[in-house]
């Protein structure tokens, strides 16, 4: 069995002497992308902040890799652990490059190397090199955001901490950017921790979801255990109140995982419609579905995975 | 106690006559100020820099407890409040007189503008900025250099800017004890009665400010790092020259310092050039209006200058706190002369022949044509005085009270402007006036000043004034100063006087003259 990359054991955390995380027991595995859910107050930032040391813990033991995080000095600790901020926080000073090659630059890196990286992660997030002398301030809130990730991956850290961090932008840049994070987390397999209030985008993002309440766990599970089976009332309202509370934001992933794919072999009819990714949402599939019998759904690498028609969205229409 | 120092180059400032006369003082003063702007600017950087030093490294460690950082705006707010004459008065015991003490007041009232703005830039921070720095693993010295300074830069900029705009305007002040600059100028101007000068004095601190604050404009939008390379730069060419300038200090010098004014310069200059007569190796460094009585009297007890000259009557009045005034001028220097070697250690040389007191002055042609010599010979013409005087003279009871009482004389008196009397005597609507006895306009304006053959006014003259550790010294500066002893009339003071003020000679080419033409040196 492989052991957890980050591990919580009886962590409490205690602000004026108010308990604000009590008794918390959790293992992140390596290369799972984990998602922190909760609405504001419930300690899932606090938790997040206490991996890296940005908040310290008042009791209990918190190991990366089998060690416990005191016995790293802080420069080590962090270096091996990317940081997203909600308020994305680029220097603004600096210009992209030099933003991106902060964690380099301290590492002693050489220039050379520290300047093909900053322009292959600039690829790797669809800015074209132009973007590396640019100051912050020129940028749009999603493209600053997409420098902040690409800030946090240049140590190339096993672990990456991410705090809210699409919250603050419109929703266009916020699809974009979950489609991004999940094909960089494919690439690079690094461990990620994600803090959100938003059920939709856990729901999306999460290879096992972490729900939080008044500073305790609630439910640990995958996506699909959560969706049908809630460990308690509130984690199903919480779910609920949340699930499909926006038809538009309603992806295929989750029309799938409820079991609405169209009963149907992959023949050269599915292959001719026309098609939607797994991370494209209801909306999309309905406009398709207005003009052509049957849509297709393809994975990340365009493989046709299934179809939905008419009837078998009608059907999960129903359900709601 | 009359200001027996004041030579009025009071010179007529109507309509475009003012204009030619401010381009004619400023041709004639090229050199004085471009040294002065030299002065003005290196207290002033020194001041910036010294309180630029103090305050950004106080913000930074005190960002942290805004309680003392509180106390901290306080107490520079309250610094600020003082006086600046009163905190240079203050310095002067602790500090003596000269660049120090200016220094020290300007890098006081620099502190609050780069202190506060050093710490309001630094708490201003975006939290958030700060996280993401500490999150990436920087360390506190790395996270201030990389990343707060940079980000504070421009506010603190705006901060040095503004204590420097203060620095430039304050400097002006430093000449009253002595450490020069454009200062000078102005003091100078008030003296004399001069407006040019005054106006020369304060453009230039104005243009100087301006353009200093356009060079930081210039400084606020350069890249951090450049910023911190050019202080780094000036700081190291600024204390190499510091340095310099210390270590050829150290020699073995004579400075001579005078008050404000072109008399003391025109003598100070002679003391030298009689030094150097003897001894041509000596160094001799010359310190023109420096200030006024005590300003000097304190910088020669600490050493801080060596020689200046002293009037005997202001040493009574002044200096020793003598209790009776003798009536001869012999025996009010030999009194002086005693009671400076007692209580202070002092050796003042023996006193020159001129007379710089209160007088009563005609025109020469109406003096000749009425035959009159003294002040008692003003009965014969009583009924045909028209006098013109200035307040002070007729409100002090030593000026025109005694003058009526003791030599028995009753005339219609006009208060006037001490400038305006001179223009009125020309213009024979007055026809007798008070004056100084060495006032340049007695020549200017062809006057003659009447004997006081009852001495009732009191008796300055002027003499070398040392500590006595330095007479024992050197005795051969001794020996060349005391040839001015019994020297220069009244006649020729105003001469030289004329000559300065309003010929625009240099005083030292005057003073060389004179004493080549009365044999006092060699050619």
């Amino acid at each position: 069995m492989v052991a957890p990359l980050i591990e919580f054991k009886n962590v409490s955390k205690k602000f004026d002497g108010k308990t604000v995380i009590s008794d918390l027991n959790l293992g992140i595995m390596p290369g799972e992308l984990f998602v922190l859910v909760g609405s504001s107050g419930s300690g899932k930032t606090t938790t997040l902040k206490m991996i890296n040391r940005l908040l310290e813990k008042s009791s209990g033991t918190i190991t990366v890799a089998g060690r416990g995080i005191e016995d790293y000095s802080l420069t080590d600790l962090r270096w091996q652990i990317g940081y997203v901020l909600q308020q994305i926080a680029l220097f603004p000073t600096m210009t992209v490059a030099k933003n991106v090659s902060v964690v380099p630059d301290m590492q002693r890196v050489s220039g050379r190397k520290v300047r093909g990286l900053v322009d292959n992660l600039l690829a790797e997030v669809g800015l074209d090199a132009s973007f590396r002398n640019r100051m912050p301030i020129e940028l749009s809130g999603g493209q600053q955001q997409r420098v902040g990730i690409i800030r946090a991956l240049a140590g190339k850290p096993p672990i990456i901490l991410m705090d809210e961090p699409f919250s603050a932008l419109d929703p266009l840049a916020r699809e974009s950017l979950q489609k991004l994070i999940l094909k960089l987390h494919t690439k690079y397999q690094n461990t990620i921790v994600f803090v959100t209030h938003d059920m939709d985008e856990a729901l999306k993002l999460g290879d096992r979801i972490g729900i939080m309440k008044n500073g305790k766990l609630l439910q640990v599970d995958t996506p699909k255990e959560i969706t049908n089976n809630p460990a308690n009332k509130f984690v199903a309202d919480f779910f609920s109140n949340n699930r499909y509370s926006d038809l538009n934001k309603v992806l295929v992933n989750q029309i799938i995982e409820a079991g609405f794919m169209a009963p149907r072999q992959i023949d050269e009819k599915v292959r001719a419609a026309p098609s939607v990714e797994q991370l494209s949402n209801l909306k999309e599939v309905l406009r398709l579905l207005a003009s052509s019998p049957l849509v297709k759904i393809i994975d990340a690498r365009g493989k046709p995975i299934g179809c939905f028609d008419n009837e078998s969205i009608i059907r999960f229409l129903s359900t709601i | 106690m009359p200001a027996c120092q004041l030579n009025g180059a009071r010179i007529e400032n109507l309509g475009v006559k003012k204009v030619a006369n401010f381009m004619q003082t400023l041709d004639a003063r090229k050199v004085a100020l471009v040294q002065a702007l030299g002065q003005h600017l290196e207290i002033s950087f020194w001041a910036l820099l010294i309180a630029v030093m103090i305050a950004i490294p106080l913000a930074i460690w005190v960002r942290r407890f805004p309680k003392i950082a509180q106390v901290i705006l306080q107490l520079t707010g309250v610094l600020q409040t003082i006086p600046s004459l009163a905190l240079l008065g203050l310095l002067i015991p602790l500090v003596g007189i000269g660049t120090v003490p200016a220094i020290i007041a300007l890098v006081v009232y620099a502190l609050l503008p780069i202190f506060q703005n050093t710490y309001v830039g630094l708490t201003e921070i975006d939290p958030s900025t700060e996280e993401a720095a500490d999150a990436m693993g920087m360390s506190r010295s790395r996270k201030l250099l990389r990343v707060e300074l940079p980000m504070a830069m421009p506010i603190i900029i705006s901060g040095i800017r503004t204590s420097m705009v203060l620095i430039i305007g304050t400097a002006t002040l430093a000449a009253l004890i002595g450490a020069g600059g454009l200062g000078n100028f102005i003091l100078l101007g008030i003296d004399r009665n001069n407006t040019s000068l005054i106006l020369i004095g304060a453009i230039s601190a104005a243009l100087l400010a301006i353009m200093m604050s356009f060079l930081i404009s210039i400084l606020q939008k350069m890249k951090f790092k450049y910023v911190l390379i050019l202080l780094s730069a000036i700081i190291v060419v600024g204390g190499g020259v510091a340095g310099y300038t210390t270590i050829s200090q150290l020699n073995n010098k004579v400075v001579i310092a005078g008050k404000l004014g072109a008399e003391p310069e025109i003598l100070i200059n002679m003391y030298r050039d009689l030094i150097r007569d003897k001894d041509p190796r000596m160094d001799v460094e010359l310190k023109p209006n420096f200030g006024k009585t005590s300003f000097l009297f304190s910088a020669l007890k600490s050493n801080q200058i060596n020689v200046y000259p002293e009037f005997t009557g202001t040493v009574l009045e002044t200096l020793t706190h003598a209790k009776q005034t003798p009536k001869s001028p012999r025996a009010i220097y030999q009194l002086g002369k005693n009671q400076l070697a007692q209580q202070d250690r002092m050796t003042y040389l023996k006193p020159m022949a001129y007379n710089n007191t209160y007088g009563i002055a005609v025109k020469t042609s109406f003096a000749k044509r009425n035959k009159l010599r003294t002040i008692q010979d003003l009965q014969s013409v009583q009924g045909k005085l028209k006098a013109g005087m200035s307040m002070e003279f007729m409100d002090r009871s030593d000026g025109l009270k005694l003058v009526e009482r003791r030599y028995h004389l009753k005339f219609p008196v006009k208060g006037m402007e001490p400038e305006l009397r001179y223009r009125a005597i020309h213009d024979n609507q007055i026809n007798v006036i008070d004056c100084y006895s060495t006032d340049s306009e007695l020549r200017q304006y062809h006057l003659t000043v009447l004997k006081d053959n009852k001495h009732i006014f009191p008796t300055y003259q002027g003499a070398p004034l040392m500590t006595t550790k330095f007479a024992k010294k050197h005795p051969q500066i001794v020996t060349s100063l005391n040839k001015l002893a019994g020297k220069i009339s009244e006649k020729q003071i105003q001469e030289m006087n004329y000559e300065v003020n309003v010929l625009e000679k240099s005083p030292a080419s005057v003073a060389h003259h004179y004493l080549i033409k009365h044999h006092l040196i060699r050619e």
